[in-house]
């Protein structure tokens, strides 16, 4: 006996459905229905039951120690980085007698052979050369930069009054305000980005690092930088993903773009999500939206067939099939 | 009046500020407040118990890194139980590269046989583990926080940065493959 509302169930249980008053009166007159919310409870309730290893006090202490003075080692130990790029400019000091230009824009050597574009027209930064590095140190304000790689490999550090963002072959904006660094849009190639003792972060193309939230698919941004609101849950130390296989930040990406109304940009991505890892099976669903938004009525029947064909059992399953009779 | 003392009647919020200052026996009180908590959450979200401790001092060491960030909310235990998924899904993910390398290894040595069938076949765990440890890390920690922890979709879907609609999916699928067993005592 089966009932054909009885997905409802565990979509009421999961807040897909709004109307749960709906469901609970549905409830009541059917048995398929019933049975399978008592099956749902009994393995909810199964894995709450299920037992834990006794804990250990004397591993509790040591766990409790061993935190503790990591934790201490953190606050105490010099910022190995820091030092390093402080080593890397105090040795390009000398190297080359390349001075810094206080406060104030320094014009680049050669505009036509510069492979470094600098647009902060109102902010406050200066800039060292010194051989195949760069140095550029940004105290206030904003500044677009772009690295052109094809005159040969270069590097570029942007030093930002709470940390240091280094360039591996980009354009990207970085916002400082009130000495930290607000807002880092990367538009093209990728930067890392090591502030104070946090771990560092690497930010891909596409996507947005904004100070106390955690990196985000680029949406249209507004001029002024966040406030600093109640963020999400905070992010362990992690490498932004935007290459390789489908991650949380790439999906980001495409419903930002379906947000926007981008609804072919969002279907070409979700292809190319689907060729790196077929068994992506919101990518593949949300190829049949974004093609039904597009007007592509043809496209998104072709690509409701192939979700059924990859994902026989699929989640989506139900809501798919009238599209693909 | 120690630190210590200070620390015990302190709120979770007040320890998250004073942490984010370095104090250490904030982040100790902490530890002792949600240890346990955290310990379940990680034995019942991992296949591997021997990683436990490891998670516990890392989720807490990066909680003590990003205090300075938290939102102010009275109890920090999901916001702490979002720090420990993540790490428990990215060793996941570093555990099933290695194996992955090492089962291409195996396969490419003529008579190298895996040990797990073996294994699993002496395995004294009950269905719903075995469940378990065959699902993937990534369905198995929403499960966990959805039915264990009591956590809605979208705490979860906030807490790992994730789709919303990806919770729903992961969830789905995670409670077919436990059913599917049949025998859920």
């Amino acid at each position: 006996m089966t009932c054909p509302r009885i997905f409802e169930v565990e979509a009421a249980r999961d807040g897909r459905i709004t109307d749960r008053g709906s469901v609970e009166r549905h409830l009541q007159t059917c048995a398929a229905c019933r049975a399978r919310g008592a099956e749902l409870d009994a393995l909810a309730t199964s894995l709450r039951n299920r037992p834990v290893a006794d804990d250990d006090e004397l591993a509790a202490q040591r766990g409790r120690n061993r935190l503790v003075t990591a934790f201490d080692a953190s606050l105490t130990a010099p910022p190995r980085r820091h030092g390093g790029r402080i080593a890397l400019v105090t040795a390009a000091l000398g190297a080359i007698a390349i001075g810094w230009g206080v406060a104030g824009r320094t014009p680049a050597p050669s505009p036509s052979l510069d492979p470094i574009h600098i647009d902060a027209a109102s902010a406050r930064w200066s800039r060292l050369d010194a051989g195949t590095t760069t140095v550029v140190k940004l105290d206030e304000g904003d500044a677009r930069i772009a690295l052109d790689h094809r005159g040969g490999p270069r590097r570029l550090i942007v030093i930002v009054p709470d940390g240091e963002i280094e360039d591996v072959g980009t354009t990207f904006l970085v916002r400082v305000r009130a000495g930290r660094t607000t807002e880092i849009v990367v538009d093209e190639g990728a930067v890392v980005f090591r502030r104070g003792l946090e771990p560092a972060v690497a930010l891909h193309a596409g996507q947005r690092w904004l100070a106390d939230e955690q990196i985000t698919a680029r949406s249209p941004a507004p001029p002024a930088p966040p406030a600093p609101a109640p963020s999400p849950p905070p992010v362990p130390p992690k490498r932004a993903t935007g290459t390789g296989k489908p991650g949380a930040y790439a999906l980001g990406a495409v419903m930002a773009k379906l947000d926007r109304g981008e609804n072919v940009a969002a279907a070409a991505t979700l292809r190319e999500i689907l060729a790196r890892n077929p068994r992506a099976e919101d990518a593949a669903y949300l190829l049949v939206i974004a093609l039904q938004r597009a007007g592509d009525a043809g496209g998104a029947r072709a690509a409701a067939r192939d979700y059924l064909q990859r994902f026989p059992d699929g989640f989506r399953r139900a809501a798919l099939e009238p599209l693909a009779p | 009046m120690t630190a210590v003392s200070r620390a015990g009647s302190a709120s979770d919020a007040a320890l998250m500020a004073s942490m984010a200052a370095g104090d250490l026996a904030a982040l100790g009180e902490l530890y002792q407040r949600y240890r346990a908590d955290l310990r379940c959450f990680v034995l019942r979200a991992t296949s591997r118990h021997d990683d436990a401790e490891d998670v516990l001092h890392d989720a807490f060491l990066v909680a003590a890194r990003i205090a300075a960030k938290y939102d102010g909310r009275a109890s920090c235990r999901s916001w702490l139980i979002g720090i420990a998924a993540r790490l428990v899904q990215q060793r996941a993910q570093r555990i099933a590269r290695v194996t992955r390398y090492l089962a291409r290894l195996a396969r490419l040595r003529e008579g190298v046989r895996s040990p797990l069938p073996n294994l699993e076949a002496r395995s004294s765990l009950d269905a719903i583990d075995r469940g378990l440890a065959r699902m993937t890390a990534g369905k198995r920690i929403v499960l966990v926080m959805a039915e264990v922890e009591g956590m809605t979709c979208h705490e979860i879907a906030e807490a790992l940065g994730i789709p919303v609609g990806t919770v729903w999916t992961r969830l789905h699928h995670a409670r077919r493959e436990l059913l599917a067993l049949g025998d859920l005592r």
